[in-house]
């Protein structure tokens, strides 16, 4: 539980960062730290649950919560269409958890998938969404988008893994924040 | 085993109830919703404490551009300074060119001053949220601009306290959306648009119309959304090529700077916004 209003509180700061230090009036690439965050959740409350027995998936409505609370905070502050992130959010952590079910856990190059593949489905979302219900013309600047969060998210990994190994004595307490 | 299996299937019925609910509500009370994110996210004191932050640290990222900038405008100076000479005769150009668009020198609309409190964190869309709102008397449609003139955009949506709104360079982006200018020199006309590499063009020009690089482009009296006469961008790059139209590369002139404080003016609503 305390993990978990650990998490939170540094959502809750990710979300001001967010909104206060990415920002410009003119058009370009960025990255969505509440995604990347969103997505180191999701990975390591799923590492757990295959490590812990309980049957109450809490960790799950957590994460529901969280995508509630940031498709919220990013509809506010993207003039992109009400809905728009928190259904792409949606879709994307649905393709997550199956491939949770699909692919082999515990092995570093299925994390770098499901990571991947989040980041994909939510950008692909954005420009189905955007370009059905608002005939936006945003498909290059998307894809921009999803290079540069996918990059990071890589480089983030990457330096978590190196740190495990590092320091793999606290190995279970520094992996993804916690 | 199946005690286990219906306590799933049970679990999972409850939780997509929930979300149907909570989506309903989600795009049921948007306005609220939006007015109190912006609220929450914005503290006063917290909210300029962290712009001024951020600010600190734009300022050390971007410290040798501002220093390349610096330099620059020391170039320009002293180029002005040689141009000083010339004054008198560009004045009496600028007279008459002032005179061929019918711009007033005086502004010829009210506006009110407000603060840029949130900006668009995905640089997706361009929109950002000022600190005043219906209120204060500020509505949808009204234009935003800086002191120096410059259009900034206009506001989209609006709440007690606050205003959302959409920068020119970011409703660009939808394909409908286009700007009529003017070249504030030559005076030719041109719609300015952003291609699908975000770049912003000028399209329909003549093949030889009069324009150079650095030439300043204002509103035209085409725009149904947009004052007259409102500084918009300046021609970076003109692309020539045999058998095909040349082609004009733009850039802004507010992209350059963090804004805080912007003018937005009262006295102009749109037409197709007031009957909304």
């Amino acid at each position: 539980m305390f993990k978990i209003f650990k998490n939170f509180i540094f959502f809750c700061l990710l979300v001001l960062f967010q909104a206060y230090f990415g920002a410009d009036l003119f058009i370009k690439t960025s990255i969505n730290f509440i995604l990347i965050f969103l997505i180191f959740t999701f990975l390591t409350f799923q590492r757990e649950k295959s490590r812990e027995s309980t049957s109450f998936p809490f960790p799950l409505i957590y994460l529901i919560f969280l995508l509630l609370i940031s498709g919220l905070a990013l509809d506010a502050l993207i003039a992109l269409g009400w809905g728009m992130n928190l259904l792409s959010l949606f879709f994307a952590f649905g393709a997550g958890l199956f491939l949770e079910k699909v692919l082999e856990k515990g092995r570093f190059f299925s994390l770098i998938v499901k990571g991947e593949v989040i980041i994909a489905v939510y950008y692909f979302s954005l420009y189905l969404l955007s370009g059905m219900f608002l005939n936006l013309n945003i498909g290059y600047r998307l894809f921009l988008d999803f290079v540069l969060n996918s990059l990071f998210f890589l480089v983030i990994l990457f330096f978590f893994m190196f740190l495990e190994k590092k320091f793999s004595k606290i190995n279970e307490k520094l992996f993804l924040f916690h | 085993m199946r005690k286990d299996y219906l306590r799933r299937i049970v679990f999972l019925v409850i939780l997509a109830i929930t979300i149907i609910f909570m989506l309903r509500f989600y795009f049921g009370y948007q306005r609220y919703l939006k007015s109190s994110v912006i609220g929450v996210v914005h503290q006063e004191k917290i909210g300029n404490y962290l712009i001024e932050l951020s600010n600190w640290f734009h300022d050390l990222i971007y410290f040798s551009q501002f220093r390349q900038r610096l330099e620059k405008t020391e170039k320009e100076n002293i180029y002005l300074l040689s141009e000083l000479l010339k004054l008198k005769e560009l004045e009496e150009e600028n007279k008459s060119l002032l005179e061929i668009l019918r711009i007033k020198k005086s502004k010829d609309w009210n506006a009110s001053e407000a603060k840029i409190i949130l900006v668009d964190s995905s640089g997706l869309s361009g929109s950002f949220w000022v600190n005043k709102g219906k209120k204060e008397g500020l509505n949808e449609g009204m234009n935003v601009i800086l002191p120096e003139k410059i259009l900034i955009g206009r506001l989209v949506e609006c709440f007690e306290s606050y205003c959302q709104g959409e920068s020119i360079f970011g409703s660009l982006s939808d394909p409908g959306t286009k700007l009529s200018v003017e070249n504030f020199r030559s005076g030719v006309l041109g719609i300015l648009e952003r291609d699908k590499r975000g770049s912003l063009i000028l399209k329909l020009m003549p093949r030889n119309a009069d324009i150079e690089i650095g030439d300043i482009f204002v509103t035209s009296s085409e725009n149904i959304n947009f004052v007259r006469g409102l500084l918009v961008a300046r021609v970076k790059e003109i692309k020539k090529k045999d058998n095909y139209l040349p082609q004009y590369f733009l850039e802004p002139l507010f992209s350059q700077t963090r804004l805080f404080s912007v003018l937005v003016i009262t006295s102009f609503i749109p037409s197709n916004t007031r009957s909304n």
